[in-house]
């Protein structure tokens, strides 16, 4: 409805009026000049014939006239900007998006109203305030004093209905819009307080609120002020806020993004990842709201689902073994019960055996919590943790697509302004410190250098050889770092195996294969960062992406050939029950218990004879989870090592040198570095999150042990990199990179829950042979519909369409994306052209105005010209520019000279004398 | 917090809250930073006649952790005070870390930005503001100087433009 009014108002004051106004005003400079549907210019001449003192003198200085075009070009600025959406749409409504208008408080030519049209993007027209506001501008109505200025904007408000309505939209909307506006402080709290007084009386004349009404509003006016107030409090007390200022003032964004992003990741992530896009109009303002809202349960739900596993199960599992405890079948895993060493702290093994860190410590029981109420743990221990993987790939994958979008998307069609925006964003507002500030700006300096060699560099065309040469070394060393992964791997696979067939005790021993891998992972990572400066990589960033990838490939061979080994332990020995049971029906398990229970007990004699007679557990699952275990612990202790080496390194190098000089044998902080250890660290979580249920619990307090430690080491003796640290983009390569290890983590297992055999210990000890049979066993003791259901969906024909569903969205996405490129380029040119038609024009006003030209008579120009058509169609307008003169001279526009730039023009200033 | 609402009244912190982009604490926070360059001046109950007409010269807002070593530390307080002075009153300092606050949109972010770097204030980036490289990129329009148009759609598109123009607070 507003939308109509909105139309109403923009179509019939300025345009019509206008083109009325121009014919009988007195401007007779131009009428030598006849254009056709030439826009611009009418407004042009209807703002210069009506307060031209106040757009061209304003503030008592004198501006060009072209400064004060008003909305044509700047318009298509615009449309350039926001071409995502709708371009049709705007092209139908040319006038009124944005004004620019005199104003006590702005000392230029004009400014924005508010950010109105930019941030609500051109999906929604403006609300009906701003319209009012601009047709009194148009109108040439604009207010003198400050008060005159607010009572205007008051008044334009109150005639909102939208603004005014008595629904929460209403006041959420107002809230917004006083927030969004340019102004003082003092103007908006003027503002404020008229228009609440407005809204209660308002509200009070319409005493025909009904009592439900009334109280829908109430209910929801405090649920979102609650909401509010929530999400305040936890932007105002979240974690390490100090530590982060101090952070980011000595070091820059850059260093604080990996520790924000980087160390909240476990926990507490999402809590920055609210959606940004603020709400778009009035009605679809809730619904904005419900999505950060949602976003925010989604942060919460996090940082729930880490102590979730513990909660929700350890302790019911801990009533149920008290419960069951006489049952035989539970106390046989338990042998090894009591004695505790300090070793087991590093191994995991021992004591820790019969604690919930592990798998096989739950057990496939469901008992009473209350009388009638039971609790299936197997169930539960399944959905938890499917909870919690959802959980987690929903947040990343939210934050990817947003961090991807802001630094990918929205920048990848429009590459052309590099130096201004390195010009005017390169500087961190954010740093406090002298040295932060010394450093910020050499690598200012270094970046722009960098830029400029770039780009003097690419007119250098390489020729054929040395591209082939360039190619083919990078080539081989790709097959060498590949082969060396290789190698690692095939190297730890016979540690483990040489590890599982000695004879083992509580000892050392264990220790041995994780602190071997996680020296590996630790320094491998410098050897590809040396390797890879030999490659020929041009671009700095190339290097770091080139070496991401490969760190990333070696965390994964080790954890792979961990898992795929143990999983191997498992399945190995009984070959003939991986063959059997895929085909078979589901049903024949469940009538058969006594069969699955022979056949776990075969399994897990194979496996006790594989993993040897010392290693009494016969669950490869609480096996597997205790090397996790002891690859965290072993990471944490070398990490706290190395911080320990490079204090002392600091401190003897400090004893030698005087002061001044310290500065340069400090270390380098290296974010990627320290990043990819964060992405292991959440790797190792989400791999081992099935066998060891508490590591989240785990991580997060080593995390936060960390961040402590780094903070003082950062602060203290590292100094950052002097290298530009891409923190925006660099961050979505990391994000994306944990996104893809979940992806790998949550594969493996489902391979592991379809084809695995359980073993005889953990939750799903009872259903066989494969983990994933237990779903199969709920779902056919409760109801037959949902096996229905997903046995439907995995059918090929369904998923084959699915599939093809989805490229052919993906593939009109991308041709979306192409149009809107194009048109983006469309749009350009037709804002060259339109200021060549203007400079012409200028031009040929300056030689009228020395007489050189003769006004052509009507007769001819409507010779000249072909008669007016009177659809405008988007295209049309570029080809506008056709001009008679009394020469009769056609001059089509491109013909015509091409400034560059206004100043060509220097003399066309002296129009301004002509307006006023 | 009941107790460290001492400074405003309950109603004036609601004013605040509506009209920035702080938060409720964040408003307090900014309060004590006032409090401290103000050199004692600064009432223990702040009435609203004084948050908007007590200002603080600007060689102690220069003073201040946040901005003493941003080298546009004069124009970020030029562009918030009303009479270019750069003294501000508490109104208009409460107003900067709105505007360099990490829930203020980008395009409030922008505005300020091109205000910032217009060092004649005329509305326009020109030569006397810029180097000719840069305005050569950023003049969609071929003008011979940037509006603030054409200043916000090339900055928007910088993915570190948000980032770096945050104070934390």
């Amino acid at each position: 409805m507003a939308s109509h009014v909105y139309a109403v108002e923009v179509e019939d004051i300025p345009l019509n009026e206008v083109n009325y106004e121009q014919t009988s005003s007195s401007d007779e400079d131009y009428s030598h000049v006849h254009l056709r549907r030439a826009r611009t210019d009418v407004h042009l001449s209807q703002r210069r014939s009506q307060d031209s003192i106040r757009y061209h003198s304003y503030n008592g200085r004198e501006h060009h006239l072209q400064h004060t075009l008003p909305s044509r070009h700047e318009e298509i600025v615009t449309m350039a900007h926001t071409s995502v959406e709708s371009i049709e749409m705007q092209f139908y409504e040319p006038v009124g998006r944005r004004v620019r208008f005199a104003d006590d408080e702005c000392r230029g030519s004009g400014e924005l109203l508010s950010t109105h049209t930019l941030h609500y993007g051109s999906e929604h027209r403006p609300s009906a305030w701003f319209n009012t506001m601009i047709a009194r501008r148009r109108r040439g109505v604009s207010p003198n004093t400050e008060e005159e200025a607010v009572d205007e904007i008051a008044e334009a408000m109150v005639g909102d209905e939208k603004l005014m309505s008595d629904d929460v939209d209403g006041e959420l909307k107002m809230r917004e819009t006083l927030r969004e506006l340019t102004k003082p402080l003092r103007v908006k709290k003027e503002l404020r307080r008229k228009l609440t007084a407005r809204r209660s009386s308002h509200r009070s004349a319409a005493q025909t609120i009904s009592r439900i009404k009334y109280l829908k509003y109430s209910i929801s006016m405090w649920w979102y002020k609650l909401r509010q107030s929530v999400r305040d409090t936890v932007h105002d007390y979240s974690l390490w806020h100090k530590e982060l200022k101090e952070i980011e003032g000595t070091f820059g964004t850059g260093v604080g993004s990996y520790f924000r992003c980087g160390f909240l990741l476990t926990p507490q992530l999402l809590a920055h990842a609210r959606v940004n896009d603020p709400p778009s109009a009035n009605n679809t303002a809730a619904l904005v709201f419900l999505v950060n809202d949602g976003s925010e349960m989604i942060a919460s739900a996090m940082r729930v689902s880490d102590s979730l596993p513990n909660t929700n199960i350890a302790d019911p599992s801990l009533t149920s073994q008290k419960s069951d405890a006489d049952d035989a079948d539970s106390s046989t895993s338990y042998t090894d019960n009591g004695q505790f060493g300090a070793l087991d702290w590093l191994t995991g093994a021992g004591w820790f055996n019969n604690t919930e860190l592990y798998y096989g410590t739950y057990l496939n029981r469901s008992f009473y919590l209350v009388t009638n109420l039971w609790y299936n743990i197997p169930e539960a221990y399944f959905f938890v943790i499917l909870l919690a993987y959802i959980i987690y790939f929903i947040a990343i994958r939210h934050r990817v697509n947003a961090l991807y979008k802001n630094n990918y998307i929205d920048i990848e069609h429009d590459v052309s302004a590099t130096f201004v925006r390195k010009v005017f964003s390169s500087w961190d507002f954010s740093i406090t410190e002298r040295k932060a500030a010394k450093l910020k700006h050499r690598s200012i300096y270094n970046e722009l250098k960098e830029l400029l060699q770039e780009f003097l560099n690419e007119e250098l065309e390489e020729d054929f050889w040395s591209k082939v040469i360039g190619w083919s070394v990078k080539f081989v060393f790709w097959v060498i770092i590949l082969t060396l992964l290789g190698l690692l791997g095939w190297a730890t696979y016979l540690m483990l195996d040489s590890d599982i067939n000695k004879d083992i005790g509580n000892g050392f021993n264990l220790l041995v294969y994780p602190l071997i891998v996680t020296c590996i992972i630790m320094f491998v990572p410098s050897v590809f960062g040396l390797i890879v400066k030999f490659e020929g990589y041009k671009i700095q960033r190339h290097r770091i992406y080139v070496t991401l990838m490969r760190t990333i490939l070696l965390e994964l061979t080790v954890l792979g050939v961990l898992v795929g080994f143990w999983f191997m332990q498992a399945t190995d020995p009984v070959p003939s029950t991986t063959e059997t049971p895929v085909t078979t029906d589901d049903d024949q398990y469940d009538d058969d218990d006594d069969d699955d229970d022979d056949s776990g007990e075969f399994i897990s004699e194979k496996l006790r004879r594989a993993a040897g007679p010392e290693k009494n557990d016969d669950c490869w699952e609480t096996s597997l989870g205790q090397e996790f275990y002891r690859l965290l612990i072993i990471d944490f202790l070398i990490a706290l090592v190395m911080h320990l080496f490079t204090l002392m390194f600091f401190v003897a190098t400090c004893k030698n040198t005087t002061k001044g000089k310290v500065h340069q044998f400090l270390l380098e902080f290296d974010i990627s570095r320290n990043t990819l250890h964060l992405i292991y660290n959440q790797t190792l979580l989400w791999a081992g999150l099935f066998f060891c249920p508490l590591s989240p619990l785990i991580v997060l307090l080593k995390i936060t042990i960390m961040f402590y430690i780094q903070k003082f080491s950062v602060l203290k003796v590292l100094r950052p990199d002097e290298r530009p640290w891409r923190a925006a983009q660099t961050e979505t390569v990391f994000f994306a990179l944990t996104l893809v290890s979940l992806v790998l983590a949550v594969m493996g297992y489902g391979f592991i829950l379809f084809r695995g055999n359980t073993s005889s210990c953990g939750p799903f000890q009872n259903h066989e042979p494969h983990y994933i049979d237990f779903l199969w066993d709920i779902t056919q003791s409760n109801e037959q519909i949902i096996l229905v259901i997903i046995s439907w969906i995995l059918k090929p024909g369904v998923v084959a369409g699915i599939l093809g569903i989805l490229l052919i969205l993906v593939y009109c996405a991308k041709s979306m994306a192409e149009g809107r490129a194009e048109m983006i380029k469309v749009l350009r040119r037709q804002l060259e052209l339109e200021v060549r038609d203007r400079a012409f024009l200028l031009q040929l006003t300056e030689k009228y105005k020395r007489g050189e030209h003769k006004v052509a008579s009507p007769a001819q120009v409507r010779a000249a010209s072909p008669p007016p058509s009177t659809s405008v169609g988007p295209h049309e307008l570029t080809q506008r520019a056709s001009f008679v003169f009394s020469d009769n001279k056609v001059h089509p526009a491109d013909s015509a000279p091409r400034p560059r730039h206004f100043s060509d023009y220097s003399d066309s200033h002296s129009l301004d004398r002509y307006s006023s | 917090m009941g107790n460290k609402v001492a400074a405003f009244s309950e109603e004036q912190l609601n004013e605040y809250q509506a009209c920035t982009f702080l938060t409720r604490k964040n408003i307090l926070r900014a309060e004590r930073l006032f409090r401290q360059i103000s050199n004692d001046r600064w009432p223990e109950v702040v009435t609203r006649e004084c948050a908007s007409s007590f200002s603080v010269p600007y060689s102690s807002l220069d003073s201040l952790t946040e901005l003493k070593e941003n080298p546009f530390r004069r124009r970020v307080c030029q562009i918030f005070s009303t009479d270019g002075s750069a003294s501000l009153t508490f109104d208009q300092f409460l107003e900067m870390f709105s505007v360099f606050s990490e829930h203020a949109p980008r395009d409030i972010k922008a505005i300020y930005a091109f205000r910032l770097y217009d060092f004649d204030s005329d509305g326009y980036l020109s030569e006397q503001d810029l180097l000719h490289t840069v305005l050569e990129e950023g003049d969609v329009d071929c003008d011979g100087r940037i509006s603030q148009s054409e200043f916000i759609h090339v900055i928007l598109k910088s993915p570190d433009f948000v980032p770096n123009f945050h104070i934390r607070i």
